[in-house]
């Protein structure tokens, strides 16, 4: 039998992504047969929730902002702005004004979203919201502000 | 309790004996003209690990012979079961569908883009962009929220470019092309190749990994069977003759 070359992979890495090739997805036989598919309990499933883009949003204009307008500002080239970015330099400039921004986008998607368990969202871990979006945290860009 | 986990041509059931993927123990029925790769069902509702195994059966076998997948968690309650109400009624369709994969693999590329350099290309090569920006800085939350709008457009534009040229030999490659879906920051193209193809394929994903360095990371996964594309092939059976009457 022929394994998988070092360029390729067998399966994909994230379990989400696995179960996104094997879940309900196949041959069906018939629907009279008395064959089950018996339920799969995993909550990855549920993490695929598709939230508004609000904030998505906000972090393009953050980031396009410090890119164009700041080279000029401070005289300075746009390679040496995004090293500057690059090791977190220009995290700390802008991390008030977005922050409060992005807890104005939050507001927004909340509405969007319609859910009444807002004390719990509250509380939930902003991390662990980010992962709502079914990307594997290793493929996430670093969140800034 | 038996799990099924996928569909061969009788005459390759010997390759499932002699897969070993460490996680499932797997053995064949057959029934005519077909075979089932089953294995022994665990006394627990299906968890990651049986998923992992699931797909991983799947994979070693459609390295080297046509499978067709079962859905992930497909049971039946003994070998008699599995050739009465899995392999028999279905024995022409199945047959069918074999004979349309038969040469037929699937791979699937997922390009991970790191938007930080892709804003970076767009600012530095988009005019307009310094435009917006100026009209949106010290403006209203709305405005803001247009300007990101704005290059969030042309960040999923400018990733749909760069992956439409960094694929473009795959795609060549492959009889079938698709994309999966598209999110913020990745993109999810699968080809369907001829088994055969595999190597000239893992070439040209090599060359990908080159190309997208710094801009994206090229996660490339198979062969798997083709999930992706079993409708494409099954619509390619020949429908029931009718009468002239249309019944």
């Amino acid at each position: 039998m022929t394994m998988a070359g070092v360029n390729r992979a067998p399966h994909p890495s994230s379990l989400a992504d696995v179960l996104d090739v094997v879940l309900d997805k196949g041959i069906v036989i018939d629907a009279y047969v008395r064959v089950a598919v018996v339920g799969i309990e995993l909550l990855t499933i549920d993490a695929r929730i598709v939230i508004a883009s609000v904030d998505t949003y906000l972090r393009f204009a953050e980031a396009v902002d410090r890119l164009v307008l700041e080279p000029s500002e401070k005289g300075e080239g746009l390679p040496g702005l995004i090293q500057d970015m690059q090791s977190g330099g220009a995290k700390a400039k802008t991390r008030g004004a977005i922050q409060g921004a992005k807890e104005k986008a939050q507001d927004v998607v909340q509405s969007i979203k319609g859910r009444d368990d807002e004390e719990e969202d509250e509380n939930e871990d902003r991390g662990q919201r980010r992962q709502g979006r079914g990307v594997p945290a290793e493929r996430r860009a670093p969140e800034r502000g | 309790m038996l799990l099924v986990h996928g569909l061969l041509r009788a005459q390759d059931g010997a390759v499932v004996d002699s897969v070993n993927t460490g996680a499932v123990r797997p053995r064949v029925i057959t029934a005519g003209p077909l075979a089932a790769a089953v294995s022994e069902a665990p006394d627990h509702e299906p968890t990651a690990d049986d998923a992992v195994a699931h797909l991983d059966l799947l994979v070693a076998l459609v390295t080297d012979v046509p499978v067709l997948p079962m859905p992930l968690g497909t049971t039946a309650r003994d070998d008699d079961a599995v050739r009465d109400e899995v392999l028999a009624p279905a024995v022409d369709q199945v047959e069918q569908q074999l004979a349309a994969v038969a040469d037929l693999i699937e791979v699937r590329l997922d390009l991970a883009f790191d938007n930080d350099a892709i804003v970076s290309d767009i600012a530095r090569t988009d005019p307009e962009i310094g435009r917006l920006v100026a009209r949106a800085r010290g403006a209203g939350f709305g405005e803001r929220l247009a300007l990101g709008e704005e290059v969030s457009a042309r960040v999923a534009d400018h990733q749909a470019a760069l992956a439409e040229t960094w694929t473009a030999e795959l795609a060549g490659i492959a009889e079938r092309a698709a994309l999966l879906s598209a999110t913020e920051s990745l993109r999810r193209n699968t080809f369907c190749l001829r088994r055969e193809r595999l190597a000239d394929a893992d070439a040209a994903v090599a060359r990908i990994r080159q190309a997208a360095a710094g801009r994206a990371d090229v996660e490339y996964v198979g062969p798997l069977p083709l999930y992706s594309f079993l409708d494409t092939f099954s619509a390619a059976r020949e429908p029931e003759p009718r009468s002239r009457w249309g019944w």
